[in-house]
């Protein structure tokens, strides 16, 4: 098997994209939980 | 003018005679109950509120018109396409989809998808927690859920944006924008030639419908296919009973069709980019 490493990058681009959907997804669903944590304590 | 006070949940109401009298024939139980005790009126109390981010969001966006205008550049001519020629933002996450799909999926059947799911959410969601407050420890699936394929389109949209130079060809931030990068030397394959070389399967043809000749490995990239969904709609029924119960016969089948769905795009996308795999299913009228 080739360089994954080398262009087109296969090996790159894959990691960048699990890497950032995970971090958009945890982003996304803290920010629910911190909204959540705030509306309760302003209750 | 004699002034009576009534208590219909929150709100106190001040009426005179006249309207006591109109009072007097409403049925008692049209007034007993309003709402909660700690609700708020919409006019002023959310009304008001809604103006003052309405003006924020306009006064931020005048801001960024200001600073950083439309980049419009010259009337379009067919002897000079730009390269890469890219969709508006907000489209790249389609338009970076075609570089992994066929493109009567990436284009037609993907956001069609997307759009009749997103329509589908409050039929398909029996969950009654969560109206008018903000709530991830009551809804956890479909927050999840959601977050997950909004992610999702946000990177294709980023990659789209930031990391796709000349020819469509990936740039990483350091590689230099304006050389062109090297020829891929990656050959794409079909699952089903895979499986045909490392099976030993005969090319022969099992079965011919019209332009479609069916071949063994085919066969078991249709058993591939749909196994997957199989075993996605199988698993949390067998193992979450109570989810499926929860939802019904309908809403269960409709809810994993689309979550499989979606979780079937970054799959394909990596049997692409890690095992250099063209097309799991392959047919005359469309490929996956």
């Amino acid at each position: 098997m080739d360089d994954l490493w080398a262009y087109p990058y296969r090996l790159g681009i894959g990691i960048f994209m699990v890497v950032g959907t995970f971090l958009l997804t945890v982003l996304f669903i803290g920010f629910t939980a911190w909204l959540e944590r705030d509306f309760k304590k302003d209750k | 003018m004699p002034q009576k006070s009534v208590n219909p949940g929150s709100m106190e109401i001040k009426i005179d005679k006249k309207s006591d009298d109109l009072l007097a024939r409403i049925k008692k139980t049209a007034l007993k109950k309003i709402g909660p005790e700690d609700t708020v009126l919409v006019w002023p109390n959310l009304v008001y509120l809604e103006l003052i981010a309405m003006m924020f969001a306009l006064a931020i966006l005048l801001f960024l018109c200001l600073y950083s205008p439309a980049p419009l550049e010259e009337l379009a001519s067919a002897d000079t396409t730009p390269n890469p020629t890219k969709a508006p933002w907000y489209f790249l996450g389609l338009q970076e989809l075609l570089v992994f799909f066929d493109p009567w999926l990436a284009g037609v059947v993907l956001p069609s998808l997307i759009m009749v799911g997103l329509i589908l959410i409050p039929y398909i969601d029996p969950n009654p927690k969560g109206k008018g407050y903000y709530t991830f420890s009551e809804r956890k699936f479909s927050v999840i859920g959601f977050s997950f394929g909004l992610a999702l389109w946000y990177i294709l949209i980023v990659v789209g944006v930031w990391f796709r130079g000349l020819d469509w060809s990936w740039y990483w931030p350091w590689d230099d924008p304006h050389m062109h990068q090297p020829a891929g030397a990656v050959k794409l394959v079909d699952l089903q030639v895979i499986l045909q070389s490392t099976l030993g399967l005969s090319e022969t043809p099992v079965a011919t419908l019209g332009r479609y000749v069916v071949s063994m490995a085919n066969l078991i990239t249709w058993g591939i296919f749909v196994g997957y969904y199989a075993i996605g709609f199988a698993i949390p029924f067998l193992i979450f009973r109570n989810f499926y119960n929860k939802l019904g016969f309908v809403r269960y089948n409709l809810t994993m069709f689309f979550f499989l769905s979606m979780l079937g795009v970054p799959m394909k996308i990596f049997l692409r980019l890690l095992a250099d795999i063209k097309y799991v299913l392959v047919t005359p009228w469309f490929n996956i």
